[in-house]
């Protein structure tokens, strides 16, 4: 903002026009400034005939003089010289003797007077236009450094106003996010909480079944009609079954409640210990085991233990048709990462179902094949899943299966050298 | 009037549960004599001879208490909580049968003095060994304190 400029009461332009910077002057545009030089002289026509009776004849034309510079400086050229031609007329009426009359003009001895105030008068004039001009141009390049001021401030707004809505949705995203996340946290923990609960209650009437099933089997023996047997050891086979579930849910349940403590395990040590558990319960069948070395890694130990048991356990029971069996469990390096896979000369399966697999309650084979409640290899992978690793399975129908898996998230890809 | 020292006190409430503990208990040697109360309030009146055990005396404990946790009236940590909280009572070991092997009552218990922990099985063969190896520890195996306990 430049003051001097609005403040100023001899412009005829306020600072929200725009004065153009060397616009031709049209007749529209020159009305109002010769208005004004008109207007100025009859000012200046009236001081002088108030001051006129101390006067007297003394400075007839200074005031009109000044009018002119004045209105020079504010109209430019052509309002001045109509206010140069008014006042000399003015001031040879009024002022010059003899006075209401303009016989000084036809008489060449006394015209010295108003010509010397029109001669002097042109040169104001002329100087005038120019101080005009560069009062125009001045103006001009104050009102388009005001213009570019607002623009400028207008586009910092702007830009502010921007900058604040994202911000405002970036922080509405992030609350959404938030408490989408809570919802699921707090639904997961409900279903967590509800298979705990469900399974743990079914225990007890469970045992009571299958407690009583028993007293009736060995109690009652030989009392119980033809057939009344087989039908009690239908009830056990079924509470025991329902009892392998109800566990296997709870191992499920427990993986997602537990919290990750990770400590150094020696696997190979892990997994030795995990075949001479299942080995007495393998019937006098030859199975090969090779339990190649692994490395020790850092991780939760319970949960690696149900990973191994289960994947172990499964090779024993789908290798039950083969003799020898052959289970071997080693690792290997693969880009970066070690990958561990359990692989046996079993039944294996069509790959067409591979993603059924690791799926809860999902079997690949029929109960009285191979027994199991379907809920083992969906533990492993929510276990490998905990960790931040990947699990996945290669087989064929005879060809025995290979089951991969990592304990920690991939690595990060490496960096380009710069 | 003779009191009979009981060797085990049954704290159970599921008269089911009840039944096959007994019948796998009856079919123990040696097994003389087992207290069943029904819920946790009777189990502290049993062992502080109070209530309608009020003729009992300190000096006759239960050998063993198979308690569980999940009790009308006064729950079963609330119950051994009192057992090992006070002098006279604190040498009884309490053995917890349960269904439940949540990871908070078991360290809760084990800090409050519990002497086992044990989690029943569902397969009833299981749980007839499991019950036998526990009577015969608790009862065979394991040396009480034969100290007096403080007046």
């Amino acid at each position: 903002m430049i003051p001097s400029a609005r403040g100023n009461p001899w412009m005829n332009a306020s600072a929200d026009t725009p004065v153009p910077a060397h616009a031709g002057p049209s007749s529209a545009g020159l009305l109002k400034p010769c208005l004004i030089a008109v207007g100025g002289i009859l000012l200046a026509w009236g001081i002088r005939l108030a001051l006129d009776p101390w006067l007297h004849e003394l400075f007839p034309f200074a005031p009109f003089l000044l009018a002119t510079i004045l209105i020079a400086w504010h109209g430019g050229f052509i309002p001045s010289l109509v206010s140069l031609v008014l006042g000399c007329v003015l001031a040879e009426w009024s002022f010059i003797e003899p006075r209401h009359s303009f016989a000084i003009l036809w008489d060449a001895s006394h015209a010295g007077k108003p010509l010397t105030y029109l001669l002097v008068g042109s040169a104001v004039v002329f100087f005038g236009r120019s101080m005009h001009l560069a009062r125009q141009k001045a103006d001009a390049s104050a009102y388009e450094a005001i213009q570019k001021q607002k623009q400028l401030e207008q586009e910092v707004t702007e830009r502010r106003r921007a900058e604040a809505e994202v911000r405002r949705l970036n922080s509405e995203l992030e609350q959404r996010v938030l408490a989408r996340t809570a919802e699921l946290r707090a639904s997961n923990k409900e279903l967590e909480a509800f298979t705990y609960s469900v399974s743990h209650d079914l225990r007890a009437p469970l045992r009571h079944v299958d407690g009583f099933a028993q007293i009736l089997e060995t109690e009652f023996r030989g009392q119980l009609p033809a057939g009344a047997a087989e039908q009690v050891a239908k009830i056990r086979q079924g509470s025991q079954h329902m009892g392998r579930l109800v566990d296997d849910l709870l191992d499920l349940a427990r993986v997602g409640k537990k919290e990750l403590e990770r400590q150094p395990v020696d696997l190979r040590e892990m997994a030795q210990s995990i075949v001479s558990e299942i080995q007495p319960g393998l019937n006098g069948r030859v199975v090969e085991w090779q339990v190649g070395p692994l490395p020790r890694v850092s991780c939760d130990p319970g949960l690696v233990r149900l990973v191994l048991t289960n994947l172990l356990d499964n090779a024993a029971k789908y290798t039950r048709p083969r003799n020898p069996a052959r289970i071997e469990i080693r690792h290997e390096n693969q880009n970066g990462e070690t990958v561990f896979m359990v692989r046996d000369n079993g039944v294996g399966f069509n790959m067409k179902y591979v993603a059924k697999l690791f799926g809860v309650f999902q079997r690949l084979h029929s109960a009285e094949e191979f027994e199991g409640t379907g809920v083992g290899l969906a533990t492993v992978a929510r276990i490998i899943q905990k960790f931040g690793g990947r699990i996945w399975a290669e087989a064929a129908v005879d060809q025995g299966a290979t089951f991969f898996f990592t304990l920690e998230p991939p690595p990060k890809p490496a960096a380009p050298a710069s | 009037m003779i009191v009979k020292t009981p060797e085990i006190l049954l704290v159970e409430d599921d008269p089911q549960e009840v039944e096959l503990a007994l019948f796998v208990l009856d079919k123990c040697p040696g097994i003389k004599n087992i207290q069943v109360v029904r819920d946790g309030e009777e189990a502290l009146d049993f062992v502080f001879c109070a209530g309608k055990y009020a003729h009992r005396t300190f000096e006759n404990p239960p050998r063993v208490v198979f308690l569980d946790l999940k009790l009308p009236k006064v729950d079963g940590v609330q119950v051994l909580r009192q057992i090992k909280a006070d002098p006279r009572t604190r040498n009884i070991p309490v053995v917890a049968l349960t269904s439940s092997n949540e990871q908070r009552d078991l360290s809760e218990c084990y800090r409050l003095g519990l002497n086992s922990y044990v989690q029943k099985p569902v397969n009833f063969e299981e749980y007839q060994k499991m019950v036998k190896s526990l009577s015969s520890y608790w009862l065979d195996v394991n040396e009480v304190s034969s100290a007096p306990p403080p007046a």
